[in-house]
């Protein structure tokens, strides 16, 4: 069974540290005219890290406390950002394994998924929804700008594994 | 020896002969060519000596000053960080004060309007959904449905409510839609939102015209929100013949990637939620 990296309580004041700047602080960066998904790419990192399993339980309980903070159908963030991490998990011991290449992909990948189940599940929940706009002025525009800062936010994650690990 | 003896005396005789001379014939002018030939010469070396001094002087002072220059640096470096604090604390405030008078021009030109001020804290974690968050809530009277406005527009309504905070759908939410008219021909429709494209007012009839700078109020129809508020101006008018209604972009005045204070109307009850 795969060791646990981090304390659970100092994994939950982590996200909640995360989710608060998500919602706070990061609308004041915009980048090509979108925030950049925090709480995705810290979870994608932590998956190529330590694995899905864990990480898994990191984006239902990071995925819960965003939901708490949205305005949208409760749960889809945490549904969107679990099949992220799972695709992602799933995606991560391949051809790609070790290079500066994986947390690119990986994080363009999960950003596009991301978006995608969650416009899905915003549709099945009778909310109106521009594909079109969505697709070509949120979700593209998000996957590079989360590319954009995933190595700042990668090597800051992975530098905070190698010192509780 | 004699001869040198002889040669310092006569050179000293010519400098006394010169010396009375230049005595006499001084204050009467006749010396002013020689003079003028001998500051022509002289003074390119004078103001090299002088150029060289200067120099020799501010490099002395340098080495003078390096022994208090460490200390100095930092009580600039000081300075220089107090008055950019103070320059960044300064210009919030007159950004905030800017604000806050736009905001009170609204009151004043809206008297019967009760009109609580919020600060933004918050935005929805997601790109999908325009939402935000303010720092006002049940405590403060607000309740679910009231609008929210700034001086340049409407905002949207208050979706949920929390005791010390409260969720505010903004106009561009896809899921926001406003009765809306055209303030010059009276056209009806309604304005809904488009995320990150803005707004759009559909169901304006074939009929209606409309132009291009035409203000978009609310209709105050259905009862969601107050009359006569201002939405935006059309930006485009889409007319085409095969379709029942025209439809029209709407650009609002309103900053909602950029909203600071709010203002929540609340002697407004909608009828939606009314009890």
């Amino acid at each position: 069974m795969e060791r646990s990296a981090i304390n659970p309580y100092f994994a939950g004041a982590l996200l909640l540290t995360v989710a608060l700047l998500q919602t706070s602080v990061m609308p004041n960066f915009l980048l090509l005219g979108v925030v950049p998904d925090l709480m995705l790419l810290v979870i994608v990192s932590w998956t190529l890290l330590q694995g899905t399993r864990e990480s898994i339980a990191w984006a239902l309980a990071g995925g819960l406390l965003l939901d708490l903070l949205s305005g949208g159908p409760f749960g889809a963030i945490t549904v969107s950002l679990s099949f992220a991490t799972l695709v992602t998990g799933l995606g991560s011991p391949s051809v790609f394994q070790g290079t500066l290449w994986l947390p690119i992909l990986a994080c363009s990948v999960a950003t596009g998924i991301y978006n995608i189940v969650y416009l899905l599940i915003l549709q099945l929940s009778a909310h109106p929804v521009p594909w079109g706009t969505s697709l070509l002025q949120v979700t593209i525009p998000s996957m590079i700008a989360n590319t954009l800062i995933m190595y700042p936010v990668y090597w800051s994650v992975r530098w905070l594994h190698q010192r509780i690990s | 020896m004699s001869v040198l003896q002889n040669r310092s005396k006569a050179l000293t005789l010519l400098l006394v002969i010169g010396l009375l001379g230049g005595i006499v014939l001084h204050p009467t002018g006749y010396l002013q060519p020689v003079e003028n030939v001998i500051f022509t010469v002289l003074a390119p070396l004078q103001y090299s000596f002088h150029w060289l001094s200067v120099r020799i002087a501010h490099g002395v002072q340098t080495l003078r000053d390096l022994r208090t220059l460490q200390s100095r640096i930092q009580e600039l470096q000081d300075t220089v960080d107090r008055l950019m604090i103070e320059n960044v604390r300064l210009r919030e405030a007159e950004i905030e004060r800017t604000i806050l008078r736009e905001q009170l021009q609204f009151k004043l030109a809206n008297p019967t309007y009760e009109l609580l001020a919020a600060e933004v804290i918050g935005r929805d974690p997601s790109n999908l959904l325009q939402y935000i968050i303010i720092d006002r809530g049940a405590n403060d009277g607000v309740a679910v449905g009231m609008p929210v406005v700034t001086a340049r527009g409407l905002v949207g309504r208050v979706t949920s409510v929390y005791p010390q905070s409260a969720r505010v759908m903004l106009l561009t939410d896809p899921a926001s839609s406003v009765n809306a008219l055209i303030q010059s021909s009276r056209a009806t429709g309604v304005v809904q939102g488009q995320g990150q494209r803005g707004l759009v007012m559909r169901y304006i009839e074939q009929s209606e015209q409309v132009a291009v700078g035409d203000v978009v109020l609310t209709s105050g129809l259905g009862g969601n929100f107050p009359k006569r508020l201002v939405i935006g101006q059309v930006t485009a008018v889409k007319r085409n013949d095969v379709e029942m209604f025209q439809e029209v972009q709407v650009q609002s005045a309103v900053r909602f990637d950029r909203l600071e204070i709010v203002l929540v109307v609340q002697n407004f009850v909608p009828i939606d939620y009314a009890p």
